[in-house]
C-alpha cells in the first residue's frame, strides 16, 4: 500500500488522519472532531480533494457490489416459500405424531374392550352350558316322566315350544345316529326366560339332552365342549345369531359332535 | 410477523452481494445465504428489536461464512470477478473494463477489508452494526473501514497510469 503522503496528504493537515476523515463521511466521526474535520474540508483543498477520492471509493464499491448481483435470487431463497415448507413439515410431523399417539390409544381402549368382551362372552357361555346341563342330570334318570309331552304329540310339542321360546324349534331326526327321539319339555333358564328340552335315546336306553334357548348376547360360535363337575356327563354347546344350542349326555365328544351335526343340520332346513 | 418476514425479504440481495464478496462463488454464496434464512427463521423467537433485521441478518450470515471457511476456502477464488464480468464485456466494453479494474482492485483488499467496506459502503451498516457482524471492535471497523478506502482510492488514481505503463 502506497503511503499516505503519495498522492491524497498535502502536508496541512496533521492533527485530521484517514481513519477521522472515513468516520465523518459516514457520519460516525465523534461528536467533538465533527466542526473540526468539516472545517478542514471546507478550508483545505488537498482535505476536500482526500474526501472526494474517499468518496469514489465507495461508489466503486458499489459498483462492485451491483455486478455481484447480476443474478435473480434462486426459488430457493425465497423466504415465504421457507417458511411455508417448514409449516408443512411441522404440520406432517404433527399428524404422524397423532397418528402414532391415535393408534397406540385406539388399541388401549381395543384391548380394554377386547379384555371386557373376552370376559363377557366367557360368562355367557359358561352360564348357557351350566343351565343346557342340568335338565339332563334332572330328567334323564326319569324312568316315567323324562318328559312333559312325548314324541307322539311331536308337532304339537315343537309348535308350542316355538311359541313360547319365539324361536323355531324343530324335533331334529337322529335316528340316523341311532337315536330316538322320545319328547320334550319346557323349562326356565337362571335369567327366567322359558328354555326348552328335547331328549333323545339310543338303542340302549341311553340318553341324550337337546337344550335350546333364545340367544342372549353370545356370539355366534363352532362347537364348544363342556364336562360337567362330576365328570359324569359332557356337553357340546354352540351359538347361531338367535339360537343358544346345549347338548349333554353320557357319550363321549365324539358321539355328541356327530348328534350336534344332525340337529344343526335339521335346524338349518328348518 | 409479516413484517419481520418482509424486512427478511428486503435484505436478501444485500446478503447475497455479501455472501458473493465472501466466497466469490455464486453457488457457495446462495447456500451461504439459504443457511442463514434457514437459521434467522428458527432462531426467529430469539430476534429482538433492539438493532435491525437487516444488521441481525448479516450477523449470522458472517458467522456462518466463519464457521463454513475452511470448505468454502477451498472452493473460494475458482470464480474470479474477470470471468463473471468478461461474459458482459461485449455490451459495453469500456464500463466492463473499468469495472474489471474496480473488481480487481476491491478483491485485491484483504478479505477482513473488502467485508468492512462492503458492510458499510455497500450495505449501508452502522459501525457498531458491522462491528457486531463481524465480531470485532468499533475501532477495527474504522481502521479497516479507511485503509480499505484508502487502498481503493491510491489504485484508482495510479489505475489509469498503470495501465498505460503495461
Amino acid at each position: 500500500m502506497s503511503g499516505r503522503n503519495d498522492h491524497l496528504a498535502d502536508g496541512d493537515m496533521p492533527l485530521i488522519d484517514d481513519i477521522d476523515l472515513s468516520a465523518y463521511l459516514d457520519g460516525e466521526a465523534r461528536p467533538g472532531d465533527r466542526r473540526r474535520i468539516a472545517d478542514a474540508i471546507e478550508s483545505a483543498p488537498g482535505f476536500a480533494r482526500k474526501a472526494q477520492l474517499l468518496r469514489n471509493a465507495d461508489a466503486k464499491a458499489r459498483q462492485y457490489g451491483d455486478a455481484l448481483l447480476a443474478s435473480a435470487p434462486p426459488a430457493r431463497l425465497c423466504v415465504r416459500r421457507m417458511v411455508a415448507e417448514r409449516r408443512a413439515k411441522r404440520t406432517r410431523r404433527l399428524v404422524a405424531a397423532g397418528v402414532v399417539l391415535t393408534i397406540a390409544f385406539l388399541s388401549f381402549v381395543g384391548g380394554w374392550i377386547g379384555h371386557g368382551l373376552f370376559h363377557q362372552q366367557t360368562f355367557i357361555a359358561r352360564s348357557f352350558v351350566e343351565d343346557a346341563a342340568a335338565p339332563h342330570t334332572v330328567f334323564s334318570v326319569e324312568t316315567h316322566h323324562p318328559v312333559e309331552v312325548t314324541a307322539l304329540e311331536s308337532g304339537h310339542l315343537t309348535a308350542w315350544l316355538s311359541k313360547r321360546l319365539n324361536i323355531p324349534v324343530t324335533q331334529a331326526d337322529l335316528s340316523g345316529a341311532g337315536f330316538k327321539f322320545i319328547g320334550g319339555r319346557l323349562l326356565s333358564s337362571r335369567s327366567g326366560a322359558p328354555a326348552a328340552m328335547l331328549m333323545y335315546q339310543d338303542a340302549e336306553g341311553i340318553r341324550a339332552t337337546l337344550y335350546l334357548a333364545r340367544n342372549r348376547g353370545a356370539e355366534p360360535s363352532s362347537f364348544r365342549f363342556f364336562s360337567s363337575s362330576e365328570g359324569r356327563t359332557e356337553s357340546v354347546y354352540w351359538f347361531d345369531r338367535d339360537i343358544s344350542y346345549g347338548l349333554t349326555g353320557a357319550y363321549n365328544r365324539e358321539t355328541l359332535l356327530k348328534l350336534a351335526k344332525g340337529v344343526l343340520k335339521a335346524m338349518d332346513g328348518a | 410477523m409479516s413484517d419481520f418476514l418482509t424486512d427478511v425479504e428486503a435484505a436478501i440481495p444485500g446478503l447475497r452481494r455479501y455472501a458473493l464478496a465472501l466466497t466469490r462463488d455464486a453457488d457457495a454464496a446462495d447456500d451461504l445465504v439459504q443457511d442463514c434464512l434457514e437459521r434467522a427463521l428458527t432462531r426467529r423467537r430469539l430476534w429482538r428489536p433492539t438493532g435491525t433485521v437487516k444488521s441481525w441478518l448479516f450477523t449470522i450470515l458472517h458467522n456462518q461464512f466463519i464457521s463454513d471457511r475452511r470448505r468454502l476456502n477451498r472452493r473460494a477464488g475458482d470464480l474470479s470477478m474477470d470471468d463473471a464480468l468478461q461474459q458482459s464485456a461485449a455490451d459495453n466494453p469500456m464500463a466492463s473494463v473499468a469495472l474489471a479494474e474496480t473488481a480487481r482492485a476491491i478483491e485485491a483488499l484483504s478479505l477482513e477489508q473488502r467485508t468492512t467496506l462492503l458492510l458499510v459502503a455497500v450495505e449501508g451498516l452502522t459501525y457498531a452494526e458491522a462491528a457486531t457482524a463481524t465480531g470485532v471492535p468499533v475501532g477495527t471497523i474504522m481502521s479497516r473501514l479507511s485503509r480499505a478506502r484508502r487502498a481503493l482510492a491510491d489504485k484508482m488514481e495510479a489505475g489509469p497510469r498503470l495501465a498505460r505503463v503495461k
